[in-house]
């Protein structure tokens, strides 16, 4: 028996587990297009939670951030506060993307652009705007879960068979479950991460050092810099990005199905309520980051600082746990963001092209739909890793643009479609332009937040040269 | 308390917690002294995610009491 036998079998079972719970959640079921995309707008508040925490905890979430703490310190606590700010937002806007989506039996975010402003086209460039920024963001995720087994099974696992593995997997039960397989899913997900990051990582600093305390000190004499935030990732890159990513956050349109399925309003808000506690599983993370930082210990690629950290302080069958984790948190959001891509293509896609198409083809086209994205980016992962990085660079900023349209839209009347879409055109441009002609945060603060600005301006300026929305008194009627 | 009265306050609290990251958590950006063994700005960030937990938990009860999640 080898030293990577019990990682290895430890991986397999833990991604055979997750297939067969997420196959069982849907297998007996006939599914309309509501109970494949959003699980009929049924779940409770614990699907509920793990869906949403799954979306923001990502395999990003598991080794970015430990790799950040480890190469920059103290700037990655932009990623503790921004999920507070995100979901203070989302607890009040939510309501509204909720009870429209009830009303009008909306299932994609384009969906709920086009209800309110009318538009087949607005719908069309928001599906468009949200596939085009997150299949370099799945693409991301699937390198990252290749690369977690591949670690995480001592090698013994390839980085290309991780990849066609994971994606595999997941392809099944999405395709036979929709959203009930990823909550279901992401039951066991979260489960596994908790374990991880309380049992494993928590440890880590007391391993090396003691205590956290220790661990800082430590730190400060071999980086100083790395306990506080300094230029280029001074305050003001700091608090812009905070803003940015606390408004973009419910632009990605694998949130909206999530607020879909909420069984009622209070199941939604409740959840609301208690996410922000979820953020707290980055600390260990982050806490192991910083000891193999403080430890002087020289990375090739920083995103491996996690896992040094683990094979530094534990035996190494630990490393195993690790990768089925690192696994339960790739998939928690590869899968869906492939589901909810699939959501744009059938409903907001495909029935611009086949008007007529019933509920049942939508329902076979969706599934066709994760297909596809399900096997783009897996051949994107093997094949062209980092070809989409102008993409991936773009993406956070990208889809905040949508923001102007989906907000000043709920209460404000003089809002329509040509103010929502030239001010998603000019933000896009000028993110653009700032990232590749530019290419530096004017004044330290984040190119997204530009971007924003002059999207707001663009839109209010052709809010008033334009006509009044008449579509806004039937929008509004939703809620009284 | 009427619906608008209880929207509004339950608006505040919703608010809490980005002045708390966005307009205070900068002054806490010095290395010294290490609370609970961490610095200042991550002690600050990770118990306002307690906090803001607590905010939302306000604005629901407000919003349950003026009959606004029907």
């Amino acid at each position: 028996m080898s030293e990577a036998t019990i990682p290895v079998i430890l991986i397999l079972s833990w991604v055979f587990i997750s297939l067969i719970v997420g196959v069982l959640a849907g297998i007996k079921r006939k599914f309309s297009l509501e109970g494949y995309l959003v699980s009929g707008r049924s779940l409770g508040l614990i699907f509920l939670y793990v869906l949403m925490a799954g979306e923001i905890y990502s395999a990003y979430a598991f080794l970015g951030t430990g790799g950040w703490a480890y190469s920059y310190g103290m700037p990655i606590m932009y990623a503790i506060g921004y999920g507070a700010l995100a979901y203070s937002f989302g607890y009040f806007y939510a309501r509204y993307v909720w009870k429209i989506g009830k009303v009008f039996k909306c299932v994609t975010e384009a969906d709920y652009f086009e209800t309110r402003y009318d538009s087949k086209a607005l719908a069309l460039l928001v599906a468009l705007i949200g596939i085009i920024f997150n299949v370099p963001y799945l693409q991301l995720q699937l390198q990252g879960l290749g690369y977690i087994i591949h670690v995480g099974s001592l090698g013994s696992i390839s980085l290309k068979a991780g990849i066609v593995i994971g994606m595999v997997i997941m392809l099944i039960y999405v395709y036979t479950s929709g959203l009930r397989g990823i909550a279901w899913t992401n039951f066991l997900q979260a489960l596994l991460m908790f374990i991880v990051a309380w049992a494993v990582l928590f440890a880590v600093p007391f391993i090396q050092f003691g205590g956290i305390g220790e661990m800082f000190t430590a730190l400060e004499k071999v980086k100083p810099g790395h306990l506080v935030l300094h230029p280029p990732l001074g305050i003001s890159w700091y608090v812009s990005t905070l803003i940015l990513s606390g408004l973009g956050f419910f632009m990605y349109p694998q949130l909206y199905p999530s607020i879909y399925s909420a069984r009622d309003l209070k199941t939604l808000k409740r959840n609301y309520v208690l996410l922000p506690l979820y953020s707290i599983f980055m600390i260990p993370v982050i806490l192991a980051g910083f000891t193999v930082a403080a430890l002087g210990v020289q990375l090739g690629r920083p995103d491996e600082a996690v896992l040094k950290a683990v094979e530094l302080s534990y035996p190494s069958w630990v490393l195993g746990i690790v990768g089925a984790a690192g696994f339960a948190a790739a998939a928690s959001t590869a899968s869906a963001i492939i589901l909810s891509l699939a959501g744009l293509l059938s409903k907001n896609i495909y029935t611009i092209v086949k008007p007529s198409a019933s509920d049942r083809e939508l329902v076979l086209a969706s599934r066709i739909s994760v297909i596809l994205f399900g096997l783009t980016a897996m051949i994107l992962a093997l094949y062209a890793p980092g070809r989409l990085v102008a993409l991936l660079l773009l993406a956070y900023s990208g889809m905040t643009q949508l923001f102007p349209g989906a907000v000043l839209g709920i209460f404000w009347k003089r809002m329509n479609k040509y103010a929502a879409g030239a001010g998603i055109i000019a933000g896009l441009i000028t993110i653009t332009y700032l990232k590749f002609g530019l290419k530096t945060n004017p004044l330290g603060i984040h190119f997204g937040l530009w971007g924003l600005m002059v999207n707001f301006i663009v839109t209010i300026i052709v809010a008033y040269l334009t006509k009044p929305d008449p579509n806004f008194e039937k929008f509004r009627a939703a809620f009284s | 308390m009427d619906r608008e009265t209880a929207q509004k306050y339950a608006m505040l609290l919703g608010i809490i917690p980005w002045v708390a990251y966005v307009i205070i958590s900068p002054f806490f950006n010095k290395p010294r002294p290490l609370i609970l063994g961490m610095p200042p700005l991550m002690f600050w960030n990770t118990i306002w995610l307690i906090i803001t937990s607590l905010c939302l938990y306000g604005a629901y009860k407000l919003e349950l009491g003026g009959g606004l999640l029907e």
